[in-house]
């Protein structure tokens, strides 16, 4: 099968890091309606059960409600997707940092890598157009 | 439900009684017109030798499909099918004696066919009289007669019934999960150890065994022939007492059979 | 949930095994076994060869009765009843030798009312298979699949599935996965046995394992990983470590 979870965690855990991750993209945007239990259980090829759980995850976080007839929807409230957006780039940032220290970066070095790295990304989409 | 399952045990059986039925017809029309025509001892050594395995080639096609309807379609991998049909053990067993018994009568009905035919392709010129020979009978026929004749009908197709149910119990017994190493042996022991106790409670009522278990020489046998004809009224009694009897054990191993089936099954 | 015999107030157990022995001459398949199943899961049934497995699910399925305890499937005992809403994929092929797949489809279609045969030709047509051609010239792995079609296009409350990606290659694998995913219902439980944890863990929600004939773990499987900090897959190569 085209997804695969990671062996330690709980199914319905990755479910709810990947839920977020297309929350805050974008690529499920604020305000649109979810699909089924069922027809996501399919999808991410997981037990309905667990895509129940992982659903109530995000309820109980407020990034998706339900309602009752119509089905779930993503949050209206886009000042909390950003808040957790900023939350999710901290985490991010946090585990580079440390990987970096512990190859023996400092942290100056590590930020002038990142400033390196991004302006040969800038300059080669620049070539590309 | 019931009429389901004979469908299926018929759908499943219909093919090798077809072709034994096939070529017992073609037999017996194309092997007397050999017969006749022909002077070669060699064809007519052969033809005889053909019409000799399609006689044996019936009988095991028979007792075949009656392993076939029962004992392979329950014990073997096909159980894992039948035995998950939602029916109850009742209805399958019901439904594997009805197919097994009106194959039997089929094929011998289908038999009684080719000797008439045979035996009008050998000699054309008894037709007339054997047609004369069945009006005479059928005038002399009264109700008595009659009612003997449909006792006798009754009575063969309860032996046949009988026979069926005692070896579809065998086959239970030999499936049983201790006898496991012994199927055959178990199989056969128990068929003729039933045989046995037949004869057994025949003797104890004191009947006239060889009659009332259908021995092959209860009817055929000049002197019983001749007892039936001066003796209608007993005849018909003993008809009535043996099928009663034919029936009883009927009931006695099919019951015997639902009780494994329901009880004791365990398929490989 | 994770203990076998404790239920929330008011919810009836689909499946109740109470107590079951089945012994083969000396050895001993099942011994004194305990399960409920409650509708709604689908649960994995694992275990090493011999562990008793298959026994279960000759048991629940009504091919073996030969046995000590008593078996439940929806408050009834285990009879015609209970094989109406069962659809069970046994670990052996069962066709005669005289049918072909319309013939079975006919068959399911005489004596399972929830049989959709609509559904069963449409999956037959997807993977592949020919329905007039006679099913024993089929290949193994085709006889599998069509035997998986038929099973699973019942609606049926309890599906009990021996095996069931075992032999087929890993394209039809993934179609029968989904197939089993899609046939989940609330109502309903979805037994699967599998050596292949690793592949169909994610489609579980309830694992049982079986050693020697005896229940060692029963949970939910989303706790059990957080319990042990491994996927199911990791737990059952070092609870039967050979």
């Amino acid at each position: 099968m085209t997804n695969q979870y990671a062996s330690g965690a709980p199914i319905y855990m990755q479910l709810v890091h990947q839920f977020k991750h297309r929350i805050i993209s974008g690529e499920w945007p604020a305000g649109s309606k979810l699909d089924s239990v069922r027809d996501l259980a399919m999808s991410f090829e997981v037990n309905p059960n667990t895509m129940q759980r992982a659903l109530s995850e995000l309820e109980r976080d407020d990034l998706v409600y339900a309602e009752r007839t119509t089905g779930r929807f993503i949050t209206q409230d886009k000042e909390l997707i950003a808040k957790m957006r900023e939350e999710v780039a901290q985490e991010i940032i946090e585990t580079f940092i440390q990987q970096m220290e512990s190859i023996g970066f400092s942290n100056k070095e590590a930020v002038e890598l990142v400033h390196k790295k991004a302006t040969e990304r800038s300059a080669e989409s620049h070539d590309k157009q | 439900m019931l009429k389901k399952l004979i469908k299926y045990d018929f759908r499943s059986t219909w093919r090798e009684f077809a072709a034994i039925y096939l070529s017992i017809l073609l037999g017996v029309t194309v092997f007397p017109f050999i017969a006749k025509n022909v002077s070669n001892n060699l064809i007519n050594a052969t033809m005889g030798l053909i019409a000799f395995a399609i006689v044996v080639a019936t009988f095991v096609v028979t007792i075949g499909s009656l392993f076939k309807i029962f004992n392979k379609n329950i014990f073997s991998a096909e159980g894992y099918l039948t035995m998950t049909l939602p029916v109850s053990e009742i209805q399958i067993v019901v439904s594997k004696l009805a197919v097994s018994t009106g194959w039997i009568i089929l094929t011998g009905a289908v038999a009684t066919l080719g000797m008439f035919i045979f035996a009008s392709v050998m000699s054309p010129e008894m037709v007339p009289q054997m047609f004369e020979a069945l009006k005479q009978v059928m005038a002399a026929l009264d109700g008595r007669s009659v009612l003997a004749g449909l006792l006798l009908i009754l009575f063969l197709v309860a032996l046949i019934l009988k026979e069926a149910a005692k070896l579809f119990l065998a086959c239970s017994i030999a499936h049983l999960k201790q006898l496991n190493r012994f199927r055959i042996p178990a199989g056969i022991l128990s068929f003729f150890l039933f045989t046995w106790l037949e004869a057994l409670v025949v003797d104890a009522i004191g009947w006239d065994a060889n009659f009332a278990i259908g021995g092959p020489g209860a009817m055929t046998t000049e002197c019983g022939a001749k007892n039936i004809i001066t003796n209608l009224d007993s005849f018909i009694t003993a008809l009535e007492l043996g099928t009663l009897f034919q029936m009883g054990f009927t009931a006695l191993f099919a019951a015997g059979t639902i009780y494994l089936l329901k009880r004791k099954l365990n398929l490989d | 949930m994770t203990n076998n015999n404790t239920m929330p107030a008011g919810q009836t157990a689909l499946v109740e095994i109470a107590n079951v022995t089945k012994t083969y001459q000396s050895r001993k398949a099942l011994s004194a076994l305990n399960l409920n199943l409650e509708p709604g899961h689908i649960v994995g049934l694992l275990g090493p060869n011999g562990s008793g497995k298959t026994t279960l699910m000759k048991i629940l399925t009504g091919v073996l009765k030969d046995y000590t305890g008593a078996v439940t499937i929806n408050g009834e005992t285990v009879g015609a009843k209970t094989k109406a809403l069962v659809s069970y994929l046994p670990d052996v092929s069962y066709f005669s030798a005289w049918m072909r797949p319309i013939d079975v489809i006919a068959l399911f279609k005489d004596f399972y009312a929830d049989f959709d045969e609509q559904k069963c030709l449409e999956m037959v047509k997807r993977l592949g298979l020919d329905e007039k051609q006679r099913i024993k010239t089929m290949s193994k792995g085709t006889i599998e699949k069509f035997q998986l079609c038929l099973v699973m296009s019942r609606n049926a409350l309890l599906y009990v599935l021996d095996e069931p990606i075992g032999g087929v290659d890993p394209a039809a694998r993934d179609y029968i996965l989904s197939t089993i995913l899609s046939n989940y219902n609330e109502a309903g439980t979805i037994f699967i046995s599998t050596h292949l944890i690793s592949d169909v863990e994610k489609i579980f929600d309830t694992v049982v394992f079986l050693k020697e004939g005896e229940v060692v773990l029963h949970g939910e499987i989303d706790e059990i990983r957080q319990r042990e900090g491994k996927s199911i897959d990791e737990l059952f190569r070092e609870v039967f470590k050979c």
